[in-house]
């Protein structure tokens, strides 16, 4: 039985020492192109090797929102502060049993209008629309039938009169120059169907007219690892993959869409939680199967701020759904895995997200339990162990902390000694305490998932702070 | 034991990294100081130069110093001192005639300075093509060899080189260096520049914009599609003389519709009665795959006189297509037709053309409003054509 036991344990140490060699490589070549990417942005910034903003495309604004009171005046007003020139605001309310409407209605006195809507997508039926042209940017309000965010976005869709739409949640706050700058990869090459711009946490950020005036690391502690956590990944894998157009996933707080492509895949799959990630995938297989060559982009100075949980009740129930959406992408495109015609798409991004994704959690509480057994059995070297951890927690803490510099210093935000200090001791504690939680949490998550569909994620949420 | 050292080896390649980062962020915060400095040295060369002409006699010119212009050569060929010069000329007042003269001397500068920046990385060649299309030192030069050289560098693959050495060529003003600078942007298939950038490119030709206007229709087959489609919009912003060749395009029905869509918004912008009955037709095809003729033809006859317009665009209102409908009817409000008199006219049993038109009749009054609490944008253009833009 021991040699048995032993003989496992040889086969799991195997396994873990290839795995974490291969997320070592990953993380370390992303980060490293993701940081030199970062510099050379900043450089062609400064030598003007950009378009000016007399370049525009017109651009319909999604806000789909469910029970958003609180946050959905600011969030609307911050779209009235963009600095572009043609665009409109679409507020989907999806059966709010708030005051959604009501806020929206009095706030910028719109009022009710008999908008025939053409349904080029499916979605749930249209209750009311009201619409008010007294602003910077029309603003349209539609309130419907609850069916989840993905139908509030097809019905965002249906409504929008410009070729491209830009999806965000209702909590967001879009950045003075985001529309201006999420656009550009479409100016550059007319094949870009789809842009996905930087997600930041706004905890701690005092936004004045979409500019940032004032940046602190966030008082709460699970924020301010959301923030390490959120520069890491938006660094580490999305600009490596840009380099091979294999981002699979543009986040659904901040994505620009050519509306035409999107009306022609199918628009957004209401029947999965995540949305987001399943319509960029969508996208790929479409444009592959159709053969149109076609770019999704990444953007790194396109900035959309959004507010992240600060309670560890809703962060876990955010992550539950994240790993939920990702698991019904991957199932439901799962041809895509080693398919020779969808290239890097198929062998790194679809792979990356597979193994380092949608399997972690399970590899990660599976080498906990085998660690565990190792001792039981006096079959470990306990002080290799310790090495073997200490290595791991400080190698992903330092480049936790080089994303994190890195985008920081790239877009001019000044930092104080104490957010430094903050930063240095937080991403030791996320690599070796809350990941684990999160592993913990993603593993539990598949059970009984199927009993929630078509919800909306409730997250407390917080009045954004803009002047 | 083994795999440890090639974590050890990683993990000292990320600290480097964060080393990396710690210092260049100290560096980055010196960049102002620095850019200063340069910008006070170049501005102390120039004005003493600036002293050294003014002291000529008058009616005579002096020339610039054989020595400032050698060092000109040297220190411009490094691009934080081209950043400086730029802040440098910001400073100074182009009006000042010694100043001009200045500039117009320093023209063997900036043609060394094309040579030097065409064989450096992209990011510095776009940043010297939009140097001289900022400053616009042409105007003081003789341009012919300049000219020359920025078309060398539009054959460079990166995108900001191209479109700054376009903006550069079109500052120039000359009409044959335009062309011939976009019958090269024509030949790279694989990275054409967006029909926008090349119309606002266009958009800023300092020269005769009618005798461009003239050499692009002369050229204009040459040219392919994505160029073409910014040219036929650079002429609809600019002229209304070019009835003939746009009504060509117009009737052809082997060119590209989006040619045929340029040539339609053309004459939405200037009417033309010969033009009249094919938009007509347009408007009144009911095939589904030719929706996008109707939807824009719907839009361009607003401002066509006449009971037969009249009676097309309410026939239109019955189409199948919805954007059809919606061009039409805005198009009925410019005709003079309160939509209180097209419901009339079209009580029935077309539901789809009921509601547009109760959707426009509420849309105009919420407009009113707009108008009259004095702000607001109006309303938004509607999707004219829903082909991407």
């Amino acid at each position: 039985m021991r040699d048995f036991i032993q003989f496992f344990l040889l086969c799991v140490e195997a396994f873990f020492i290839l795995y974490m060699i291969c997320y070592s490589s990953f993380l370390f070549l992303s980060v490293t192109v993701g940081s030199s990417d970062l510099y050379a942005a900043k450089r062609r910034n400064l030598l003007k090797n950009e378009l000016g903003n007399d370049y525009y495309v017109p651009v319909s604004i999604l806000v789909p929102a469910h029970n958003e009171e609180v946050t959905i005046e600011a969030t609307v007003k911050s779209l009235l502060a963009l600095d572009y020139k043609l665009y409109e605001i679409i507020v989907v309310d999806d059966g709010s049993t708030d005051d959604t409407t009501r806020v929206m209605r009095e706030a910028f006195r719109m009022q009710r209008i008999d908008r025939p809507i053409q349904r080029r997508i499916p979605c749930k039926l249209e209750e009311e629309v009201y619409e008010s042209r007294e602003w910077k940017a029309p603003i349209t309000l539609v309130r419907k039938e609850n069916g989840g965010k993905a139908d509030a976005l097809n019905m965002g869709i249906n409504a929008a009169n410009y070729p491209y739409f830009l999806c965000m949640d209702a909590d967001s706050v879009l950045q003075y120059d985001s529309l201006e700058k999420i656009i550009r990869p479409v100016l550059e090459d007319p094949t870009v169907v789809a842009v996905g711009g930087t997600v930041r946490p706004s905890n701690g950020a005092e936004i004045e007219n979409g500019r940032v005036v004032r940046y602190r690391m966030p008082r709460n502690l699970l924020a301010s690892m959301q923030v390490l956590e959120y520069d890491r990944s938006f660094l580490a894998s999305r600009i490596l993959f840009d380099r091979f157009n294999g981002n699979i996933i543009i986040s659904g707080a901040f994505g620009l869409f050519l509306k035409s492509v999107v009306i022609a895949a199918g628009g957004y799959d209401s029947t999965t939680m995540g949305e987001d990630m399943e319509l960029a995938v969508k996208l790929h297989v479409y444009c592959r199967e159709n053969n149109r060559p076609y770019r999704i982009r990444y953007v790194t100075d396109a900035v959309c701020w959004t507010q992240v949980p600060v309670r560890l009740g809703d962060l876990c129930k955010q992550r539950r759904r994240w790993h939920i959406g990702l698991f019904q992408s991957m199932m439901k495109y799962r041809n895509i895995l080693a398919n020779p015609r969808y290239g890097a798409v198929s062998f790194i991004s679809y792979f990356y997200f597979l193994l380092y994704e949608l399997f972690s959690p399970y590899i990660e509480v599976f080498g906990v339990f085998t660690t565990l057994l190792a001792f039981a059995v006096d079959l470990i070297n306990v002080p290799f162990m310790i090495l073997f951890f200490g290595i791991y927690v400080v190698y992903t803490a330092v480049l936790s902390l080089t994303a994190f510099f890195a985008r920081i210093h790239t877009v001019d935000l000044k930092l104080h000694l104490t957010d430094l200090l903050k930063a240095v001791g937080l991403c030791v504690v996320e690599v070796g305490c809350l990941r684990f939680v999160m592993a913990w949490v993603r593993m539990m998550a598949l059970i009984g998932y199927r009993r929630k569909k078509h919800t909306w994620g409730r997250i407390e949420r917080q009045k954004i702070q803009i002047k | 034991m083994g795999a440890e050292y090639l974590l050890y080896g990683y993990g000292l390649v990320c600290l480097s990294m964060l080393v990396f980062n710690l210092v260049y962020s100290l560096y980055l915060r010196g960049g102002d100081r620095r850019l200063t400095r340069r910008t006070d040295l170049i501005s102390r060369r120039v004005s003493a130069q600036l002293e050294l002409l003014r002291q000529a006699p008058a009616g005579t010119s002096q020339p610039v110093q054989a020595s400032h212009l050698a060092w000109m050569n040297r220190r411009l060929s490094r691009v934080k001192y081209l950043l400086a010069f730029d802040r440098c000329l910001d400073e100074q007042g182009e009006a000042d005639l010694v100043f001009r003269d200045y500039l117009r001397q320093l023209q063997p500068v900036a043609l060394y300075l094309a040579t030097v920046y065409l064989r450096r990385e992209a990011t510095q060649a776009a940043y010297y093509c939009h140097f001289l299309a900022r400053h616009k030192l042409q105007r003081y030069m003789e341009m012919e060899q300049l000219q020359q050289v920025m078309i060398s560098y539009l054959r460079r693959k990166d995108l900001y080189c191209r479109i700054n050495a376009l903006k550069a060529l079109c500052g120039f003003g000359s009409p044959d260096a335009l062309l011939e600078a976009l019958l090269e942007l024509g030949k790279d298939a694989d990275s054409q520049l967006h029909e926008k950038v090349i119309t606002e490119a266009l958009l800023t030709y300092a020269g005769d914009a009618g005798v461009l206007i003239g050499r692009l229709w002369d050229c204009f087959d040459r040219f392919p599609l994505q160029i073409q489609r910014a040219v036929l919009d650079y002429i609809r912003f600019r002229s209304g003389d070019c009835g003939a060749p746009m009504e060509k395009i117009l009737r052809d029905p082997g060119r590209n519709k989006e040619l045929r869509f340029a040539a339609i918004r053309y004459f939405a912008r200037y009417p033309d009665p010969a033009v009249q009955e094919i938009l007509l037709e347009f408007v009144q095809d009911r095939d589904p795959l030719r929706w996008e003729y109707a939807a824009i033809s719907a839009t361009a006859l607003a401002r066509y006189p006449g009971q037969e317009v009249v009676d097309a665009l309410l026939q239109a209102m019955h189409s199948p297509n919805w954007y059809v409908r919606y061009n039409a009817s805005a198009s009925l409000e410019a005709h003079g037709l309160s939509y209180e008199q097209m419901l009339q006219v079209l009580a029935g049993d077309d539901r789809y053309a009921r509601e547009m038109l109760h959707y426009r009749l509420e849309a105009k009054r919420l407009e009113e409003q707009a108008r009259a609490a004095g702000e607001g944008a109006g309303r938004p253009e509607g999707e004219e054509v829903a082909v991407p833009v």
